[in-house]
């Protein structure tokens, strides 16, 4: 736990409205997260872990309390900022993989390089982080013509195909079986290793919580545990 | 969207395209049909346009007219061309003039026995003037004057009627001269036109020379001029050097009715393709709207990856250029072979000279629609404006998604 700080959040609130009624999802999330570290955050449906990470992403503005990511405060920066910073230092994995339909597994890695603005290079980048995550061969598949695992491992390429230093996986092994579960997961952490990133991801899966080097519970919208693990 | 060419952002535009092909194929064959209503009515149009500037160039009026300063004002007969063979000479000389004739009209009665009708002697060049006059071509009865003539006349099967005279007559001519004194002599029928209509009844033509007679004044009071290009008008108008005290006056001058006849037709050309663009575009923009709430998910993904604003607005631009791309191409497989065939075909609709449109008496028996570059140009900006243009809404729709909502709503 000696890096840098890249995520601090103090007495972080958010608030979702239902008409006039005002339904809390955090209630004052204190947390800090380092440099390197390979995080799981857990706790029951509904307890804020995705509300969290939105918030961590910079895909949503919080109610209360103070956000820093990578140093900026989430809540003064403008919609084009936090675009631009998702761009260049963050990463994504969803749960639904959500793979553009209509593109090839490397053209899917790409367009992240693309909407960077990088010139022609950019193709023969995403085929090597294809190569990473054991997709080479299968790089121009459409995601329909991929299994659910394959899908999920073309998305964790997207994720880090721009180096970020922050990668946020929201159940990212949900619609996976065990094994593959495990696998991607081991694929997330080598990923840390090699490129020095930084991953926080929501989980249930008591197996995938075992591989993680902190585990971060969140219950009705607070941190009510926070354990390091030697993972 | 910067990188080469066949970017992703390109792919994924031209693909959006076969997601829904059901949609995707309405819309264009929405477009395309659009498109080819507007391009038959731009045709049409323009065609029209071509029909009446002919109309009016060979019906008499000319594309433009060298007369006396003050004579658009007044109309005064009696005014004359200064050095009307010089500047004749000159306009014959200018590759952009098809025809200049000279003309002088003097107010006439003709008698026949005892029948009478007063009609507007038109002095003219027998050499020139069938050229310049498409109706004298169509010759009924005998022939029509030649430079040899004298005291000779052509008369419009109406006033033939009128006097019932027939080629060989004589009909007695007066007109009251410069000074006051009545002018009177002998004139020969030599040929009678028919129009089978109210227009051959202004049709009174003598030699140049019998109308100076007549009139008691030398000279032409006007030298009548078609052009190559009836659409050079203002250009040739402004080129055209004439004496002092001359002037150029262009067709539009000479009959404001004419011109506002065109202009309505040009206006309600305009119109009718805004009108249909209108219709297409909303047509377009509700597809796209839809297609856009359909990928809200895929949209909130991209901007979660770092799209920006204005990233979902080019993404959701170029899909409508790529869906333009598609229109205009079915816009053209639909409009061209119908353009074409109402160009060249066209449709037969009269005997010439038997309609008039405003003040305007069609000398085409055929009707053609215009075909040309603008076509292409046309269809172009057709296609692309009603996809791009209705597009826009949709973009900005979709620049707006908050991505954690959307991806809440979606998920």
């Amino acid at each position: 736990m000696s890096g840098s700080v890249l995520v601090l959040a103090r007495g972080l609130r958010k608030s979702f409205f239902a008409g006039a009624i005002e339904v809390p999802a955090l209630r004052g999330v204190d947390l800090a997260l380092r440099e390197g570290e390979f995080a799981a955050l857990v706790g029951p449906s509904g307890s804020g872990k995705s509300t969290l990470l939105n918030l961590i992403g910079t895909l949503d503005s919080p109610t209360g309390g103070a956000l820093e990511v990578l140093g900026r405060d989430v809540g003064a920066l403008s919609l084009e900022e936090r675009a631009r910073l998702r761009l260049r230092s963050l990463g994504f994995v969803f749960q639904a993989y959500n793979l553009v339909p209509v593109l090839t597994a490397v053209e899917n890695v790409e367009f992240v390089l693309e909407l960077q603005g990088q010139g022609r290079s950019r193709r023969e980048a995403a085929l090597e982080v294809l190569r990473e995550v054991g997709l080479a061969e299968l790089a121009d598949r459409r995601p329909a013509e991929l299994s659910g695992g394959q899908q999920q491992r073309v998305a964790v390429a997207r994720a880090v195909v721009s180096r970020p230093r922050l990668v946020l996986a929201d159940e990212p092994t949900a619609n996976l079986d065990g094994a593959t579960a495990e696998s991607l997961i081991d694929l997330m952490q080598d990923l840390r290793r090699h490129h020095g990133m930084t991953f926080l991801f929501s989980t249930h899966d008591s197996r995938v919580i075992g591989h993680a080097g902190r585990v971060i519970t969140l219950t009705d919208g607070v941190v009510t545990g926070d354990e390091a693990r030697g993972g | 969207m910067s990188g080469p060419r066949g970017s992703v952002a390109l792919r994924y535009a031209v693909r959006s395209l076969f997601r829904n092909g059901r949609r995707t194929i309405l819309s264009v064959a929405g477009v395309a049909v659009g498109c080819t209503v507007a391009l038959v009515d731009i045709g049409t149009a323009r065609g029209k346009v071509n029909m009446f500037l002919r109309s009016i160039g060979e019906g008499g009026v000319g594309h433009l007219r060298v007369v006396r300063e003050g004579w658009l004002e007044s109309r005064k007969a009696e005014l004359r061309v200064a050095e009307w063979r010089s500047v004749l000479g000159r306009l014959r000389a200018d590759p952009a003039v098809a025809v200049a004739t000279p003309r002088t009209r003097v107010q006439g009665m003709l008698a026949m026995g005892t029948r009478l009708t007063g009609a507007e002697v038109v002095g003219v060049d027998p050499a020139t003037e069938p050229k310049a006059y498409r109706y004298v071509r169509q010759m009924s009865a005998g022939r029509y004057l030649q430079p040899s003539d004298r005291r000779a006349l052509v008369l419009g099967r109406t006033l033939a009627n009128r006097l019932r005279v027939e080629p060989g007559d004589q009909v007695v001519v007066s007109a009251a001269d410069a000074g006051g004194m009545v002018r009177t002599d002998m004139f020969e029928v030599v040929g009678i036109v028919d129009l089978g209509g109210r227009l051959d009844a202004a049709i009174c033509q003598v030699p140049l020379a019998d109308a100076e007679w007549l009139s008691g004044i030398p000279g032409a009071g006007e030298i009548a001029v078609l052009l190559g290009d009836a659409g050079a008008v203002a250009r040739v108008r402004a080129s055209i050097a004439v004496p002092k005290g001359d002037a150029v006056v262009s067709w539009s001058q000479i009959s404001p009715q004419s011109a506002g006849a065109v202009k309505v037709n040009e206006v309600t050309q305009v119109i009718i393709s805004a009108i249909l663009l209108a219709v297409v575009l909303l047509g377009v923009a509700s597809a796209q709207l839809t297609a856009i709430l359909e990928r809200r998910r895929e949209f909130a993904v991209l901007a979660a990856l770092g799209a920006g604003r204005w990233t979902m607005v080019r993404l959701v631009l170029g899909e409508a250029v790529a869906l333009g791309t598609a229109s205009f191409v079915a816009t053209l497989a639909l409009a061209l072979p119908l353009v074409w065939y109402l160009a060249t075909t066209g449709i037969t609709v009269m005997a010439a000279g038997g309609m008039s449109v405003g003040d305007i008496a069609i000398v085409d028996t055929v009707f053609r629609s215009d075909f040309g570059r603008w076509f292409f140009v046309d269809a172009a900006l057709l296609a692309y404006a009603a996809t791009v243009l209705a597009s826009i809404y949709p973009a900005l729709f979709a620049a707006r998604f908050q991505p954690a909502e959307a991806l809440r709503v979606a998920g």
